[in-house]
């Protein structure tokens, strides 16, 4: 099993989109590899919601549930930085399983890049 | 132009003046001087310390030299405004010590360590605050939403300010965060292409689950938009209070109620209609630790 340290990758405040990159990519390519991932959050204290949209919600558009809860165990999370988690998975589900709520974003952010 | 300060509390009547004095400065000549006059003024809470500080950021970005004029204010302010470093801030006090209030603060760019370092030890380390260390890293987290919610949406040409308070009588612990961008129902309108949105539904567009209008560059396809759902949820939840004003809207939530509201309009109070084009978060919570619920909400359940 793949251990993956967010404190090592992050530090204790894990909290913005761009803290969320680098613990995303390890979970991927630990996933396409077919590994099982030990998620540990030892050491990380505050947590806010970029922070797991970027991480572990993003997965959910290439990864189904089931599969994502064989492979992820997650460990030492906080109870705060849970409710957290819960909510973005959530909210991730939400928005990659419903295509039109998905089209609709993407058509304004086209719409604007067009624009722009 | 003087723009002359009066004591402001962080009730509505007091928000509302504030955004007058805002409205005010907008009508200044480019280039004139203008002069934030406390010379009659005997007490500001935490949000007025944050907003004029942020006015006086804003006026010299719009290119008007600026004055702050402490003499003549009572000694309690005087000590106040030093001891927080807003004086210092605008160059006319020594460096801030600490005391009972909160550093005035402002942050151009979101400034992760710094942000949260504030948080922790100048406003949650104080030992006013009786709670555990992970209830600390909790509220943390909460009010990062809001500061993070600023820096994606705000388009603030000035950033953030923000200010805190201790207030021993209620067992209450404030901060004010305010930016001075295009406010929450314009970025809202613009984003769903609704003009017709009024400030208050568009308020309540914002403050619902899922719902964002960040169209950033850093990536094309993330759920987001749970931010100020998870706040709103927590003080809920643990007795706190929030107060969202922008545009001519306000939004309070406490564990009794939601509210949205257009209280500055030309019709029920009849007074005249201000318009804050920018957005101020005021948070209230409680010192005390045994009225929070840190929710263990579903040990064993599948995450995903």
């Amino acid at each position: 099993m793949a251990k993956i340290s967010v404190r090592d990758l992050v530090g204790p405040n894990a909290v913005t989109y761009e803290d969320g990159e680098p613990v995303y990519h390890a979970l991927r390519d630990a996933l396409i590899e077919g590994e099982e991932v030990d998620l540990d959050f030892s050491g990380v204290k505050v947590f806010a919601s970029p922070f797991f949209n970027s991480a572990i919600g993003r997965l959910l558009a290439e990864f189904d549930s089931e599969l994502l809860n064989d492979r992820i165990e997650i460990a030492a999370l906080s109870s705060s930085g849970e409710s957290v988690l819960r909510r973005s998975i959530d909210n991730a589900k939400d928005y990659f399983g419903d295509p039109k709520q998905r089209e609709a974003v993407a058509k304004v952010v086209g719409d604007r890049a067009a624009v722009r | 132009m003087q723009l002359l300060i009066l004591t402001i509390n962080d009730a509505l009547s007091d928000f509302y003046r504030l955004f007058r004095l805002g409205q005010q400065m907008a009508l200044a000549p480019p280039g004139e001087r203008i002069e934030f006059d406390f010379s009659q003024c005997g007490f500001l809470r935490q949000n007025a310390v944050a907003m004029i500080g942020g006015m006086v950021r804003l006026a010299e970005h719009r290119g008007h030299p600026t004055s702050v004029l402490l003499e003549g204010a009572s000694s309690w302010l005087r000590t106040n405004l030093y001891q927080n470093g807003f004086a210092h801030a605008f160059g006319v006090g020594s460096s801030p010590w600490k005391g009972n209030s909160v550093p005035y603060r402002q942050d151009r760019e979101l400034n992760k360590e710094g942000f949260l370092e504030y948080l922790r030890e100048d406003w949650l380390g104080r030992n006013w605050l009786n709670v555990s260390e992970g209830l600390r890293d909790a509220i943390c987290g909460q009010v990062w939403e809001v500061y993070q919610n600023a820096f994606d949406h705000s388009e603030s040409p000035i950033g953030i300010t923000a200010c805190g308070q201790h207030y021993p009588r209620n067992g209450e612990l404030k901060l004010t965060l305010a930016d001075f961008g295009i406010g929450i129902p314009a970025r809202v309108r613009r984003y769903l292409g609704d003009e017709a949105m009024t400030a208050s539904e568009a308020l309540r567009w914002a403050f619902s689950r899922g719902h964002t209008t960040r169209t950033g560059t850093f990536d094309a396809d993330l759920a987001r938009g749970i931010g100020l759902d998870l706040l709103r949820e927590f003080v809920r939840k643990n007795r706190g209070r929030i107060e969202v004003y922008s545009h001519d809207a306000c939004l309070f939530v406490d564990e009794r109620q939601e509210r949205y509201m257009q209280p500055f309009g030309t019709g029920a109070t009849g007074l005249p209609k201000v318009t804050f084009l920018g957005t101020v978060v005021n948070i209230t919570f409680s010192c005390d630790e045994t009225l929070y619920i840190l929710s263990n909400e579903s040990a064993g359940r599948p995450y995903f």
